[in-house]
């Protein structure tokens, strides 16, 4: 096995092995079942088997009813980028009707459920401002839900979520702050997403991101559920290590500090979890 | 009228209405929001006062090349400046806040000369003033332009002597000015100590042909000198515990003191050296803290964690501006070839300034990080650009002028919005409201009886000094901390402070109630219960703006 693939499985292995050990088995099936159902849709997309890929999509929602959005989302950014009309409206049919099936399971999870305290907020803060107006600009319901959007999309963006468990001395709360990929990998996660168009099928690997990034910011608590982001995540950082390869001449030294500290923080994780 | 000279017009107009739109959001209830003069503040005024009316501060020491204060030891600039403007403004919120305002006012047309200076031509106008417009209402850059907070003068002297040095590539004489400037703002503020040299080293490194020449050598040795002349006083202390007091003591890499995150205890051996390796542990709190400066979710949602440096529902950039960050990243790497200076200083500041925030504990501290604002505007104002250059119809950039205009009065009512109603409802304990209150109820009282003021969870002295404006010859005689020849070496702290008739001390309900007197403490201090138990009178009530009680003034009744 070659330096450069010992970095690919360190960098691929922290994030389910980290799951793994922090849930229930049964639990982390289901985590890992929408993950690898986009793995499998990625795999099938690349051997040209596209119709099978994006069922395997539309599967996802039965397995885990919360990302009951995610298919929908993905076909929309399937239309946009690829354009392809006849096959696209069947699919979007197929996913709101995945959609509807699942809704209940769906509803209930989301940032849109009532929260009592959020409002009880909106009417205080609105009793302060001399005007109606520049109250209810800026306390209103929509900005509650707006707010909750905000607050997970940015943590699903934020580089520290994946490499570093958001901060290290970030208090756990609801989020089991899991390191996600080794905090080493940094370098090949940025150069991997500056040279991301220089990937075969990067649209797909963009797109299942995108729409993966949406379908979880509208959870109520999208923590565990954002594995499904293992796989665009992954492959972007893949693609950085290999544009590494054929970018950095004397790359060795890194390869071998970075496969040091991804084996030190395997080790406190199995030290810790086990 | 020719074009050269319209465009200079139109230029200047903008300009102007900048520099309004940044007087607007900074100037507007200067001294009275944030309602409160946190102790920090008022210590340094106080500290101003002292050295205005005796030459020395509250500690005797003679004109301090870093002031004492509470042990922190804070940066002189600032405290001098304070100085010189008390004999104008008198003893108030407003003066201590002033220059914080000025230099804020003063960096937005430096910020507009700098980036013209650094970018390409047909960008530099633009970018330069879309800049300065962003800076203006920028959140990070006006919170510290209303409070007293040392780092945005410092972020002036810093960007004018980065100016100034590209003028000195061309004009070698202004290499002198740039060394002044620079050479200011190393002592002005703790995490300059650390950036400024970076940058030095950098441009220096950059331009080391130009600056080596015949024509420059000669400006270059005189600024270098001029430079260490000014930071001789900074250098004669700079190894002494006082010095280095922030430093030391907020330092991750200070194992001793804070062990790094992560250790597990019950591991030892050869094991526990590996996985409780404090390098590795703490290599990765260093890149964490880095990177989460970096961070949309900090730039754009979280903002500052602490309640003084950040407003309310508010974070350090507005959210609206995320996209344009994005789109002008991918902009300024994509075309990083053609942006010649401007790609070299955006890069370095990018790069630099979370340093010296990022070797302290805190997570995003935006007053150690505050020249991160230009790089991280410059590209914000790149994204605008481009994402107007993208709008092909005339009907189209009118409609899209149209709506930054909208965008701003949306960020304006905004900030209003969280600097004048939320943080003065939510946040006036954070700023120590109540001290001016309790000193103006203390005056109407009798004379004759001693007062005892609690210190359980604040250091109230520095702000009864700077509201009754106390003789300061008088309280450097009544109250002894070091002795001078240990000023900046022995750290031990005063427990009980003399101001005339008023005594800052822990309460001790024992020895309290043994003779008549004034008690002022916060509610916890002071609760309904113990004024019930020991027969106190209630003399007066202080209230935050929400209603709860600030602070109590109670007599005792031996």
């Amino acid at each position: 096995m070659t330096l450069k693939k010992i970095v690919i499985v360190l960098s691929l292995i922290l994030w389910p092995l980290g799951l793994f050990l922090a849930n229930k088995p049964l639990d982390f099936l289901s985590y890992a079942l929408p993950s690898s159902l986009l793995a499998l849709c990625y795999f099938l997309y690349i051997k040209g088997r596209r119709n099978l890929s994006f069922l395997s999509i539309l599967a996802i929602p039965f397995v885990e009813p919360k990302l009951a959005l995610f298919p929908l989302l993905f076909v929309a950014g399937v239309f946009i980028w690829k354009k392809e009309r006849a096959r696209v409206f069947v699919l979007l049919a197929l996913s709101l009707i995945t959609l509807l099936v699942n809704w209940k399971g769906f509803r209930g999870q989301t940032i849109f459920t009532p929260d009592y305290e959020a409002r009880q907020e909106v009417i205080r803060n609105t009793q302060l401002y001399p005007s109606i107006f520049l109250a209810r600009l800026f306390h209103n319901k929509a900005r509650i839900y707006l707010n909750k959007f905000d607050d997970n999309f940015f943590a699903l963006i934020d580089p520290n979520n994946y490499f570093f468990g958001f901060h290290p001395r970030e208090i756990q709360v609801a989020n089991q702050n899991l390191d996600k990929f080794p905090f080493l990998g940094i370098p090949f996660f940025l150069y991997g997403l500056f040279r991301l168009s220089k990937k075969k099928n990067w649209e797909l690997t963009a797109i299942l991101f995108v729409s993966g990034l949406l379908a979880l910011s509208v959870l109520s608590s999208f923590d565990r559920n954002d594995f499904i982001l293992w796989v665009p995540l992954g492959l972007i950082l893949v693609h950085g290590v290999n544009e590494f390869n054929f970018s950095f001449r004397k790359r060795a030294l890194y390869y071998l500090v970075f496969s040091l500290a991804a084996i030190i923080q395997i080790a406190r994780l199995l030290v810790i979890k086990l | 009228m020719k074009k050269e000279t319209k465009t200079k017009l139109i230029t200047i107009l903008i300009l102007f209405v900048t520099v309004s739109l940044g007087i607007l959001t900074r100037f507007y209830k200067l001294g009275e929001v944030p309602h409160g003069l946190y102790l920090d503040e008022a210590g340094q005024g106080y500290s101003a006062f002292s050295i205005l009316k005796t030459g020395k501060d509250e500690f005797g020491m003679s004109f301090p090349v870093v002031f004492r204060s509470f042990t922190d030891f804070k940066t002189p600039v600032y405290i001098y400046l304070i100085s010189a403007l008390i004999p104008v403004f008198g003893l108030t919120a407003f003066t201590v806040r002033f220059p914080s305002f000025i230099f804020s006012i003063l960096s937005i047309p430096v910020l507009y000369l700098l980036i013209k200076e650094i970018s390409p031509n047909k960008l530099g106008r633009t970018l330069g003033l879309i800049g300065s417009v962003l800076i203006s209402f920028s959140p990070w850059h006006v919170l510290f332009g209303r409070t007293n907070f040392e780092c945005n003068v410092a972020l002036f002297f810093f960007l004018s002597g980065v100016y100034f040095f590209y003028k000195g590539l061309k004009n070698p004489k202004l290499l002198l000015a740039s060394a002044a400037m620079l050479g200011i703002a190393i002592p002005a503020y703790h995490s300059q100590r650390l950036i400024t040299p970076f940058m030095i080293g950098l441009l220096f490194l950059r331009h080391r042909k130009k600056l080596t020449s015949t024509s420059h050598r000669l400006y270059l040795i005189s600024g270098a000198i001029l430079g260490f002349i000014i930071l001789l006083p900074t250098l004669s202390v700079a190894t002494t515990p006082g010095f280095l007091a922030r430093a030391s003591g907020l330092n991750i890499f200070n194992f001793v003191k804070f062990p790094p995150p992560g250790i597990l205890p019950d591991i030892s051996g050869l094991l526990g050296l590996i996985i409780n390796n404090p390098f590795y542990l703490s290599l990765k709190e260093f890149l964490a803290l880095y990177f989460s400066y970096l961070s949309p979710r900090n730039m754009f949602i979280l903002g500052d964690y602490g309640p003084r440096s950040s407003f309310p529902e508010l974070s350090t950039y507005f959210v609206w501006q995320f996209p344009f960050y994005i789109y002008g990243l991918w902009t300024f790497f994509k075309n990083m070839r053609n942006l010649g200076e401007l790609k070299f200083f955006v890069l370095s500041l990018l790069l630099i300034a979370p340093i010296p925030a990022a070797v302290t504990r805190d997570p995003y501290s935006t007053i150690r990080a505050l020249p991160l604002v230009v790089p991280q505007t410059i590209i914000i104002g790149l994204g605008l650009i481009a994402f107007y250059q993208l709008l092909r119809k005339r009907i189209y950039k009118v409609l899209g002028l149209l709506a930054f205009v909208v965008i701003i009065v949306y960020s304006l009512a905004r900030l209003y919005s969280s600097v004048i109603i939320l943080n003065e409802y939510s946040r006036a304990s954070f700023w120590n409201y109540g001290w001016k209150e309790v000193v103006t109820s203390l005056n109407t009282l009798d004379p004759d009886l001693p007062v005892v003021v609690d210190i359980a969870r604040s250091e109230p002295y520095s702000q009864i000094l700077f509201y009754l404006k106390f003789d300061p010859e008088t309280y450097q005689r009544e109250n002894f901390e070091v002795s001078l020849d240990k000023y900046y070496t022995d750290m031990s702290r005063l427990n009980v402070r003399k101001i005339g008739r008023i005594t800052t001390k822990h309460l001790n309900w024992k020895e309290e109630l043994k003779k008549e007197q004034y008690l002022v403490g916060d509610s916890l201090a002071i609760s309904d219960q113990q004024i019930e138990e020991h027969g106190l009178s209630l003399i007066d009530e202080i209230y935050y703006p929400d209603g709860s009680v600030a602070f109590r003034i109670v007599k005792t009744n031996p």
